[in-house]
């Protein structure tokens, strides 16, 4: 919507701080040496070349558990309403606020998604520099932000930052911080275009990527590759639900109810698709009975263009958690080397 | 965000607690953990839900008319003391005993042996690794001198060639299994040893599908075959080992050709098995509960640990004779001496000197004769000679062989108490039920199967008037008279840690760093030893011991015609009190299964989701068949998480003679469809 | 349903309606129809559309999806809901144990039905086992709608003459003037002397007897795919045979993800979809082979 430059980063840390004013502020900070988001205050030096942590912030929008009714013994139901704190998020990187549009645009007008998701305001920060394991620029999802952030800094090498705004309620929260911008001049606008280069230039060759979403999409669906790939994979999932957790646009949820005396509650809870019991029909019926058909159906899930989000964007926005967190090697990289012939 | 370790399996992974609003809202993996390294299993990311079960204990539960009622602490804790001290003023100090836990914490570990030998005044002390791995310390204490695991799991990226005997890595250990997948995958050699074709048997360069209990003979005929080659190391045995000629004579007979014939699988696949380990250059060999759950366990792992040293691969790096313990804290209950024979750290009841220390420590005199195992317990109860157990965190009605006798006896003692986190089957037989805090409900540390010792932190308060095992057990033994004097974890481990010289060097501040200390530490600026025996075996040189294969004590017969085994699945753990309340883990599996062969089921006009029958000489049990290749024709298997079909109604209770470990893995049945 | 004045709309919309059990009928041991009488009027569930469905909800047992199995539509009372329900899971259970008079919670209509259009076409329906619940409404609207003379064939596949459910429907439509009824017994006990076999054998002998343009299908996993084949070999194009398809739900309103097949949502985009559309959809039949309903 519209972009203007700081003079210098303490004007971020003036944002921080007035965002503090009337929420609470969240930020990656290093903890024990791993990349966590932790709530500051708005306060100590910002973290501006920390990797993303491993765990995102879906769960502060889609709660692991959700509870949606309760009832009591008298058999009154009610819908529980969450009441969220206000908050603000500093510094998501390009992957996390892609994957925010995508849960923006599944959820839509879920109200307990909607509650939670309009507390929270949203500041990006682009990455100048790859991080270890992300190919986000492979999926057109980063390494600068592309959408649903309300404000977005790029930090100048000069100390000058460029704060782009995304919605009104970013746009305001700059001026009330009393944080004054200077218009993008020409060659500020040629400056973050030789930034966008050579962050590009700093990701590592993986030419098999593009080798490996171009098989899994070409047409018709599911020509191209051969069940026995498939299948060959699937051992290799041992159904921990760990990428689905980690995936920040994995939405997933199954519907439990939870009793507790006469009365109870009946919650949401993350599910996965990787699981066997997730698609298992109470008859005994089965739509991806093998592991192999679950793995499949995931990664067309995240990687086919038949899923393209906002902007066109694949479920997969190149975070690389998936890869980490996958005992059995076949995080999305894992898979696309697979599928691109790399492994 | 409060940083501990994993209370399901005994991998030991980093996982990270969210708690709001006095909820664990979010189990996540620690990023930076060494073991798990930003990897959790199923379990452990389903961590969460039991914790904030409704169904949790929140108060002392008392028999009264035949009813177990809520009572008061202090009502609960008289009557336990009472019952306590009754028994042991009609039958004498052992006719009591303390079933601990391997779920619960170091500390709680070391608190009920103190209260067993201090307060109760008996070596009545054991707990679970009786049924998994007793055979494991039997045996490697006898050929090494430790019965631990020799080396970390990082070794498995170090080592040239992976070999894995009756363990279901991928599903039990899935941490440890995924790296052996991994490891594989970059091109390292992998040999699975398994009557069941497991994820990891069937992405092997060699499957070794031999029968059931006859790993002994499998090795034998590997040693002869590495004999007769010359691919034995020389210069290892010769420098590191005894007994080298006596082992190479009682292997002599044990031709592949002998092996195949008891094995059942071909003196070529033989031959290559003990080609593809032996002349690797290191071999990481890890074994579970297939080895031990026999009743020639400690024999087999006997023979595994002849087969290491036989390489070279004892106290190398990459290689290593490494049982895979079951429970979170097994490796830690055995270190602290949940044990009828030792005190913390394998320090004999039996040795003078040792029980001096331990009396000095506590001023009190302490008993000198071992006390009874579980299962001597067990009989000893059946027999009226012990009249009051005390089970924490336990659950043998569910986990042990012969289930039903198991429940009667415990029935027959004047009084049963059972701290726990549910009212398991074991709790409903109780006369008192204590409610126990959960790992995330205290400070502590668990040892995981790599000798890795871990904290524990509390996270959130326990849930009504639940305590940890370790006050629980402080309180009953001020009502006796004798308090524990214990204040807080970490006064305990550091009481325990001066009293364990294999924890001497280990403190709470040491261990505040991730990934904790691996024992041996002995002073306070040891590095932790993550790797045994380099510089020679802990009992000096690596023992060679002939052994011999003895057929499982039950054999198929015309009544009986199949072999059941057991085992356990990925998604459950234990008697599944834990597991079986988190949604995503319960619908996995829901019910109790029972895999067959297609041959043996077609004959039986069996077909996936039958009902079918599973009988042995002790009981039966109706299931639901899963007709599949994982298992060979002539042997179905069934995972034991499930009391409603629980194999341990029919499995065999015949005693491995050494470690006293009875044999689950293996009985003879009937099964029909129903 | 309940005093939710103080709760934003947005969320009391999401509550489920009250209803109570005002009939039951055993169909057979395992299968039941349910009339229930919802609490307020809801005009949304009166107005559903065949090969619609809503989540039935029990307290303590949580939600499952289930197709009409009568309409106001196709001649129920309005302010009622029919569904007849087989006894698979822990839900269905609990169901089986409620008289009447017990309350269950109910939320809907859900997901496309079938076309509402092609009245004036020949349609054969097919119907296998439990798949006849869902597709009676389907049946009963079209004859209500259908102008006099088109003709219609039904064919309806059981496992025996005893597990037929709808007993009273299929009657009825054996006395409507130009309907064709069809039963095929899969395994015929004594004194079976119908047709007997597999609804696949039949379903060209329908085609040809009203020179179908048009079909709809409903039935186990198993059976759809082959009675599609069947009805493209017999001529009926692609594009005008409907398969009401089923997957384990668990909102009904394409967030949870459960029933998602390939890029498509069976509960949002479906549960009817055209055999020419399934044909985009290479996921909708794997699995076929696992035990039917
Ligand atoms: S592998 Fe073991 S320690 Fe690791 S998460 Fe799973 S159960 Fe916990
Ligand atoms: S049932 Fe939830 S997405 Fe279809």
């Amino acid at each position: 919507m519209g972009a203007g430059v700081l003079a210098s980063r303490a004007a971020v840390d003036r944002l921080r701080r007035g965002l503090a004013r009337d929420r609470r502020v969240i930020e990656p900070r290093s903890v024990d040496g791993a990349p966590l988001w932790v709530e500051t205050a708005g306060e100590g030096a910002f973290a501006w070349t920390l990797a993303p942590p491993l765990v995102g912030v879906k769960g502060w929008f889609f709660p692991p558990r959700e509870p949606v009714l309760a009832w009591d013994g008298t058999g009154a139901v009610l819908p529980t309403v969450p009441s969220p704190d206000r908050i603000a998020f500093v510094g998501l990187r390009a992957c996390d606020l892609a994957a925010i549009a995508h849960l923006d645009a599944h959820f839509g007008a879920d109200p307990w998604y909607r509650t939670r998701r309009d507390a929270a305001l949203l500041v990006g920060v682009d990455c100048l520099q790859a991080c270890a394991g992300g190919f986000c620029i492979e999926v057109d999802a980063g390494p600068f932000a592309r959408a649903a952030f309300d404000l977005n800094l790029t930090p100048l090498p000069d100390g000058r930052v460029v704060a782009a705004w995304g919605s009104a309620v970013g746009r305001a929260a700059l001026a009330d911080a009393g944080v004054t911008t200077k218009a993008v001049d020409e060659g500020t606008t040629l400056l973050l275009g030789e930034l966008a280069t050579t962050a590009a230039a700093s990701f590592p060759v993986r030419s098999y990527v593009a080798r490996g979403l171009a098989r899994l999409n070409a047409a018709p669906a599911g020509a191209a590759i051969a069940d026995e790939e498939w299948q060959a994979l699937g051992p290799r999932c041992l159904a921990c639900t760990g990428c689905t957790s980690l995936c920040p646009t994995c939405t997933c949820f199954t519907v439990v109810d939870e009793l507790d005396g006469a009365g109870g509650a009946r919650a949401r809870v993350w599910d996965s698709c990787l699981l066997e019991g997730f698609q298992r029909e109470a008859s005994g019926h089965h739509p991806a009975p093998r592991p192999g058909d679950r793995v499949r159906r995931f990664w067309y899930h995240k990687l086919s263009r038949d899923f393209a989000g906002p902007g066109g964007r694949l479920g997969c926005v190149g975070c690389g958690r998936c890869d980490v967190t996958c005992p059995g090697t076949i995080g999305a990289l894992g898979v696309l080397a697979a599928l691109g012939g790399e492994r | 965000m409060t940083p501990t370790t994993c209370p399901f399996c005994a991998v030991g992974c980093g996982l990270v607690l969210d708690v709001a609003a006095k909820r664990v809202v979010a189990v996540t993996p620690d990023p930076v953990h060494p073991v798990s390294r930003g990897q959790l299993c199923a379990k452990g990311w389903n961590a969460g839900p039991f914790l904030a079960s409704p169904e949790r204990l929140r108060q002392p539960l008392l028999r009264r008319n035949g009813r177990l009622q809520p009572a008061a602490w202090s009502t609960a804790l008289a009557a336990a003391a009472e019952a306590l001290a009754a028994a042991r003023a009609e039958g004498g100090a052992d006719a009591v005993g303390v079933i601990a836990s391997a779920r619960a914490t170091n500390e709680d570990a070391f608190a009920a042996m103190k209260f067993a030998r201090a307060v109760l005044g008996t070596n009545n002390v054991d707990h679970c690794a009786r049924v998994c791995h007793a055979p494991s310390v039997a045996g490697l204490r006898r050929t090494l001198g430790s019965g631990a695991m020799t080396n970390p799991i990082a070794d498995l990226d170090e080592a040239d060639c992976l070999f894995v005997v009756g363990a279901d890595v991928t599903e039990n250990h899935t941490i440890i299994g995924g790296r052996i997948l991994a490891a594989h995958e970059r091109g390292i050699p992998l040999v699975v040893v398994d009557p069941r074709r497991t994820r990891l048997a069937r992405a092997a360069d060699l499957h070794v599908q031999l029968r059931l209990g006859t790993d002994i003979a499998l090795v034998n005929g590997m040693l002869h075959a590495i004999f007769a080659h010359g691919w034995e190391d020389g210069a290892y045995l010769a420098a590191r080992c005894e007994n080298v000629a006596a082992l190479q004579a009682s292997v002599a007979d044990w031709t592949p050709d002998a092996a195949a014939r008891v094995t059942g699988v071909t003196a070529a696949t033989i031959v290559a098995a003990a080609r593809l380990y032996a002349t690797s250059r290191r071999g990481w060999l890890a074994y579970g509960l297939g080895v031990t759950q026999h009743v020639s366990g400690t024999e087999t792992v006997i023979a595994l640990s002849n087969l290491a040293l036989v390489t070279g691969n004892v106290g190398v790096i990459g290689g290593g004779v490494n049982p895979l313990r079951g429970q979170n804290n097994v490796q830690g209950a055995c270190d602290m001496g949940a044990l009828p024979d030792v005190y913390s750290g394998y320090q004999a009841v039996a040795d003078e000197n040792a029980r001096r220390r331990f009396e000095t420590a506590w001023g009190v005199a302490l008993p000198t004769a071992p006390g009874r195992t579980s299962l001597a317990m067990q009989h000893a109860a059946h027999d009226g000679e012990l009249k009051a157990l005390v089970v924490i965190g336990q659950d043998p009605a569910v986990t042990d062989p012969g289930g039903r006798f198991v429940a009667r006896v415990l029935e027959r003692l004047d009084c049963l108490i059972v701290a726990e986190l549910f009212l398991t089957e074991t709790a409903k037989l109780a006369d008192i039920v204590l409610p126990a805090a959960s790992f995330a409900e205290k400070d502590g540390t668990f040892t995981s199967t790599e000798r890795r010792v871990q904290r524990v932190r509390r996270a959130l308060a326990p849930p009504g008037e639940a305590r940890a095992d370790w006050q629980i057990l402080d309180a009953l033994a001020a009502r006796l008279g004798r308090p524990l004097g214990f204040r807080d974890a970490a006064g305990i481990f550091a009481e325990m840690a001066a009293l364990t010289p294999s924890y001497a060097g280990m403190s709470y501040a040491r261990l505040e760093a991730r990934g904790g200390l691996c024992w041996p530490c002995p002073t306070p600026t040891h590095p932790g030893t993550p790797r045994l025996h380099v510089e020679g075996c802990v009992r000096g040189r690596g023992r060679l011991i002939p052994v011999v294969h003895t057929p499982p004590a039950e054999l198929p017969d015309a009544d009986y015609p199949l072999q059941l085994t057991t085992f356990r699945l990925h998604h459950q753990y234990g008697s599944g009190s834990m597991t079986r309340r988190a949604p995503l883990l319960e619908r996995e599996n829901p019910r109790g299964l029972v895999w067959m062969h297609a041959s043996d089921a077609a004959r039986r006009r069996i077909a996936t989701g039958a009902a079918v029958r599973v009988r042995s000489r002790r009981g039966e049990v109706t299931t639901r068949a899963v007709v599949s290749d994982d298992v060979p024709p002539g042997v179905v298997a069934m995972p034991y998480h499930f009391a409603e079909a629980s194999p341990n109604l029919v499995t065999n209770d015949a005693l491995d003679p050494i470690a006293r470990m009875p044999e689950l893995k293996v009985c003879a049945v009937a099964v029909e469809a129903c | 349903m309940n005093n939710t004045a103080a709760i934003p709309a947005a969320f009391a919309a999401t509550l489920p309606q009250r209803a109570r059990i005002a009939a039951l009928h055993e169909e057979d041991e395992d299968t039941r129809t349910f009339v229930f009488r919802l609490a307020d009027s809801a005009p949304a569930l009166d107005a559903a559309h065949p090969g619609q469905f809503l989540m039935l909800s029990l307290l303590g047992y949580g939600e499952a999806a289930f197709s009409f199995s009568h309409l106001p539509r196709a001649g129920a009372e309005p302010g009622t809901v029919t569904l007849t329900v087989r006894r698979v899971g822990s839900l269905t259970q609990a169901l089986f144990a409620c008289e009447i008079g017990a309350t269950v919670g109910l939320r809907g209509p859900f997901g496309r039905g079938f076309p509402p259009d092609g009245a004036e076409r020949p349609t054969v329906f097919v119907a296998g086992g439990c798949g006849l619940a869902p597709l009676r409404s389907a049946i009963d609207v079209h004859l209500r709608e259908r102008p006099a003379g088109i003709p219609v064939a039904i064919v309806y596949g059981a496992r025996t003459p005893e597990s037929r459910i709808l007993r009273a429907s299929l009657a009825a439509w054996q006395a409507e003037p130009d309907v064709m009824l069809m039963e095929v017994i899969e395994r015929p006990t004594i004194g079976w002397s119908g047709r007997t076999g597999l609804v696949t054998d039949f379903v060209r002998e329908a085609v040809r007897a009203i020179e179908a343009e048009r079909a709809a299908i409903c039935g186990p996993p198993a059976m759809l795919r082959a009675t599609a084949d069947a009805l493209v070999a017999a001529g009926v194009a692609p594009g005008a045979i409907h398969v009401a398809l089923e997957r384990y739900m668990k909102c009904g309103t394409g967030l949870c993800g459960h029933c998602y097949v390939n890029a498509r949502y069976v509960c949002s985009d479906g549960p009817v979809f055209s055999y020419a559309e399934l044909g985009t959809l290479p996921d909708a039949f794997i699995g076929c082979g696992s035990p039917p309903c």
